[in-house]
């Protein structure tokens, strides 16, 4: 009964401000959309006597560890913001005796918006290993080319909610077969994990050198989540991750019976269905060697 | 201080008084000799008969025929009606629906009131039930309320003390009752406090402690001739309840039950009685185990059950013909969540809900008629249907089942009901019936929403499954008694055949969550399963004071695979010799059970040895001017016996030798 009322209510707000934003849209010109609405601003990036100003977004503000979408939005003097503008980018890590960069996507514009995107998988944040992360950006707009060398940015690690814990969500991997190859595996979502069914998606990319890795198709990541501070318990009907072409990612599905500390142990398989890293949880062996972890 | 004293003394007890017995109290209910009542309290002191007046409803209740009691510890011991627990029987206050609020039945509803708060408990059996049951597919027990009523002019006071050496238990509790032609009103409180028991042998049993409060309320006033208003509030509250065969305790268990009728007498020449009442009840169970030592994860496990409902019923009596109609409805939401603390203080607690908030709406109409032929024949039919809508409120606690259930509705709509019919003869000494009947029953809430309930009996985590189809019985009944001075001999038997019987089947492919379970349960239906129950009983009545009685049980459970279904007792029998003489009473009684040879180790089950107890008591009571005084004193388990019996929760023992002390005081 309350419900009805609440959804008649809801309904009544809905026609009304239809009908009035119906109204205003008669007035005038639609106002211009905000592409960074909704998005914080990390920092900015401005070649000296560049006209444009690049400034970099996410959700949360800061760099991290592992998964990190970010998006730029490139501003002209006027504070226009810039929808025809080409950018790459390139992160590196200086650890003194040796440099490398990390896993990470072209920059892409997000379609309808001013708006560009691209995520990368921090294998270090700032500090590890006395290493610090440098960024190198170009951008392009019209006939104007610009670029920004060697700005410092910082990767946050990834706590557990105890804050001072290492939460694991990206993990670097030999192979265990003849090639010997070293793999990236990155946990991207549940970015807010929930009870009940959750979408799980994570990338594999491959390390072909320093600087270069490229994402890795048609593998697959068995899947089996425990909590370990509960009998190791499992929970059922969890969906193994495996190669999504539209979206270039690996998707599952993970369920979460209660909440608390979750670990997605994981088993790496290739093309052929050979296993190239991870092992089974049994009762003797309670993780496998690859794993990431979730709580909340 | 002597003030003091002589208040107490001047709040005294009611004398309750039991026998398992058979009796035709008023022309309405259609009791015959071979229906079962157990009578609680009775106006008036000289009827007292029960050997420990103060005991507890669940030692009451035991004392009955269809009943048996499963114990988890010396508190809030469960009831069973044909050997079935509470998602087959049908428990009512006073035609009120109450549902417990322990996801681990730590809190039967027959723990929420106290023997002072009542006057009787009639025992359905079968389909024969209550008219206010609903789902009950075993049989019903509802516990009527002490009401004063408008009968009797003037006051009533009554105090009762009571002691028990075993645990070192100590009762104490007053109520009054005033009443008129045209008003009443009774009201009492009532407190029990017991520290641990000791089972046979002096052994202490450890976290078996219990403290209860209980006040109470009835008043009734007629607005006019014939039209009565009452209403009835109880408030009951235990706490530090220990249950030693459970790896948990109650901190509270708190129940509210408030109702307000409205009542009709002689309506029409048509209608002896229309009674309508709207009533409202909140449970809130509090789980605890910090008690405990070496729990490998603490926990916490609150439980809520709220109901709210009316019924209206309808009585009367036209020539050969006597009815009953009686419409009622209630909502129920049921809401249990637990959290555990990890034993890294760091790592984030883990949340869950085990009754994800789940709203019951149950509506049903329910009729019947007896009709006498003549003085030997009568036949009774009756029957019920309800409908009934269950869901989930809680998009957190769908969204966990849905992991096990993708496509599982929030909202069930289900159709149950029963039909039964009843033969019954009547000549000389002889009375003798027949019945049968149908029904089906909706799966109780953690059948169908539970979610990861441990069962420390088979240590396995149960899951509700929501695609539960309903489950059915056929039951037939036949009974018989013969009396003729000095004999009463009764025989009855009662056969349940189930259809889609409801029971956790292991899962294998699930993985179970509690720290040392066996694995995971789902609920599940087996094609077929029975249930026999067989009562012997015989009373002696000597020319001159002296009574003898004795009963033998005997029940057999089968699933559809001939095995054993769990929990059905042994045979068992129980022998009394009861010596009366004018305000003098002694009673010799002796009760075992044989060995349970067919027991469930599937379900947690093992063989119960026998045992064998002896009970002794003597009562005096005696009048001082307007006081009167009922002293009962008595030793059970004289030979200190340690045993436990089929009922028995993980085989804890019961208690050891226990010399109680009851005194009763009424100022008439």
């Amino acid at each position: 009964m309350k419900r009805n009322i609440y959804t008649l209510i809801l309904w009544s707000v809905i026609i009304a401000s239809v009908a009035v934003s119906c109204d205003s849209d008669d007035d005038g010109p639609a106002p211009v959309e905000n592409p960074v609405e909704g998005l914080v601003k990390i920092r900015e990036f401005s070649a000296a006597g560049s006209p444009y100003t690049v400034t970099l977004y996410n959700e949360s503000g800061y760099l991290q560890l592992g998964y990190t979408r970010v998006y730029f939005a490139v501003t002209d003097r006027d504070g226009r913001f810039i929808d025809n503008a080409v950018l790459s980018a390139f992160p590196e890590m200086d650890m003194g005796m040796h440099k490398h960069s990390t896993p990470r996507a072209e920059i892409t514009k997000v379609a309808g918006k001013a708006l560009y995107e691209t995520y990368y998988s921090f294998l270090m944040y700032s500090g590890q290993g006395n290493g610090k992360w440098y960024y190198d950006l170009k951008y392009t707009v019209g006939n104007v080319v610009d670029s920004v060398l060697d700005a410092e940015i910082e990767v946050r690690n990834v706590f557990r909610p105890d804050g001072t814990t290492e939460r694991r969500v990206i993990q670097p991997l030999v192979a265990n077969d003849e090639s010997g190859q070293t793999y990236i595996v990155t946990l991207v979502e549940p970015l807010k994990p929930k009870i009940g069914v959750n979408d799980i998606t994570a990338y594999i990319h491959v390390r072909e050198d320093a600087n270069t890795f490229p994402a890795v198709a048609n593998f697959r990541l068995k899947l089996d989540p425990r909590m370990p501070s509960m009998e190791n318990h499992s929970s059922p009907n969890n969906v193994d991750l495996t190669w999504d072409a539209t979206d270039k990612i690996y998707r599952g599905k993970v369920n979460f019976t209660m909440t608390g500390y979750w670990k997605l142990n994981l088993i790496l398989q290739n093309q052929q269905g050979e296993t190239l890293y991870g092992n089974a949880v049994t009762d003797e062996v309670e993780a496998s060697s690859l794993f990431f972890e979730v709580e909340f | 201080m002597r003030k003091l004293a002589c208040i107490f003394l001047w709040f005294l007890c009611r004398t309750a008084d039991i026998s398992a017995q058979q009796t035709a109290p008023d022309s309405l209910t259609a009791s015959t000799i071979l229906n079962e009542v157990v009578i609680i309290a009775k106006t008036g002191i000289g009827h007292d008969r029960q050997a420990k007046p103060f005991s507890s409803i669940e030692e009451y209740l035991q004392s009955a025929e269809k009943v048996n009691m499963i114990k988890r510890g010396s508190y809030a011991w469960e009831p069973t009606v044909n050997n079935m627990t509470a998602e087959r029987i049908s428990v009512t206050v006073d035609g009120m629906k109450i549902f417990h609020a322990c996801t681990d039945n730590m809190d039967p509803v027959t723990s929420y009131v106290e023997t002072v708060n009542l006057s009787r408990v009639n025992i359905g059996s079968g389909f024969n039930v209550s008219p206010n049951a609903s789902n009950g597919i075993g049989g019903s027990l509802d516990l009527q309320l002490n009401k004063a009523g408008f009968c009797c002019e003037g006051w009533d006071i009554n105090a009762s003390l009571g002691y028990e050496t075993n645990g070192n238990c100590r009762i104490a509790g007053t109520d009054f009752a005033f009443s008129d032609s045209t008003f009443y009103v009774n009201s009492g409180l009532f407190h029990r406090h017991s520290n641990n028991y000791r089972a046979g042998r002096r052994n202490e049993i450890a976290f078996s402690q219990f403290t209860k409060y209980n006040v109470f309320t009835n008043a009734g006033y007629l607005i006019a001739k014939k039209h009565a208003v009452e209403a009835t509030v109880i408030y009951d509250r235990a706490v530090d309840a220990g249950y030693p065969a459970l790896a948990m305790d109650v901190k509270s268990a708190e129940g509210l039950i408030s109702s307000l009728s409205y009542r009709r007498d002689n309506l029409s020449p048509l209608i002896a009685r229309w009674e309508t009442k709207v009533y409202f009840n909140n449970i809130i169970h509090i789980m605890d185990d910090t008690g405990r030592p070496d729990v490998a994860i603490h926990m916490d496990m609150p439980g809520k059950s709220r109901t709210g409902g009316l019924y209206s019923l309808l009585e009367g009596l036209n020539g050969r013909h006597r009815y009953a109609f009686n419409v009622d409805a209630y909502c129920n939401r049921s809401y249990a969540e637990m959290t555990m603390y990890p034993s890294n203080p760091s790592e984030k607690e883990m949340f869950m809900l085990t009754w994800p908030d789940v709203r019951t709406l149950n509506a049903g109409l329910f009729a019947a008629d007896e009709y006498r032929f003549d003085e030997r024949h009568s036949v009774r039919l009756s029957s019920k249907c309800s409908f009934q809508r269950d869901g989930i409120l809680s998009d957190f606690g769908l969204n966990t089942l849905r992991i096990f259930y993708p496509d599982m509705n929030a909202y069930t709509n289900r159709l149950v009901g029963n039909v039964s019919g009843h033969y019954t003869f009547r000549h000389g000494g002889w009375e003798t019936s027949a019945g049968a009947g149908y029904g089906s029953r909706a799966p109780s809430l953690s059948e169908a929403y539970g979610f990861y309930l441990f069962n420390t009996f088979d240590a396995y985590d149960y899951l509700g499954n929501p695609n539960l189809r309903h489950e059915s019985s056929v039951e037939a009944n036949v009974a018989a008694a013969w009396t003729r001075s000095p004999f009463i001999v009764r025989a009855n038997a009662t056969y349940f055949y189930f259809a889609n019987y409801i029971i956790g089947k292991p899962d294998e492919t699930l993985s179970s969550m509690t720290v040392g379970a066996a694995g995971v349960k789902v609920y599940g239906n087996l094609p077929h399963a029975s249930i026999l129950n067989v009562n012997l009983s015989a009373k002696y009545l000597f020319p001159e004071y002296f009574t003898l009685q004795g009963r033998v049980a005997y029940s057999r459970g089968r699933d559809d695979k001939n095995g054993n279904l769990p929990l059905i007792p042994p045979l068992s029998y129980e022998s009394s010799l009861v010596f009366a003489a004018g305000r003098f009473v002694a009673e010799i009684a002796v009760a075992g059970a044989s060995r349970q040879t067919r027991y469930s180790p599937e379900y947690g089950e093992d063989e119960t040895a026998n045992y064998f107890i002896g009970n002794v008591s003597i009562g005096y009571s005696f009048k001082i001017d307007r006081v009167v005084l009922n002293l009962k004193s008595g030793v059970e388990n004289v030979f200190d016996a340690y045993y436990s019996t089929y009922a028995d929760w993980n085989n804890i023992p019961r208690k050891g030798r226990n010399v109680f002390l009851n005194l009763g005081i009424s100022i008439l």
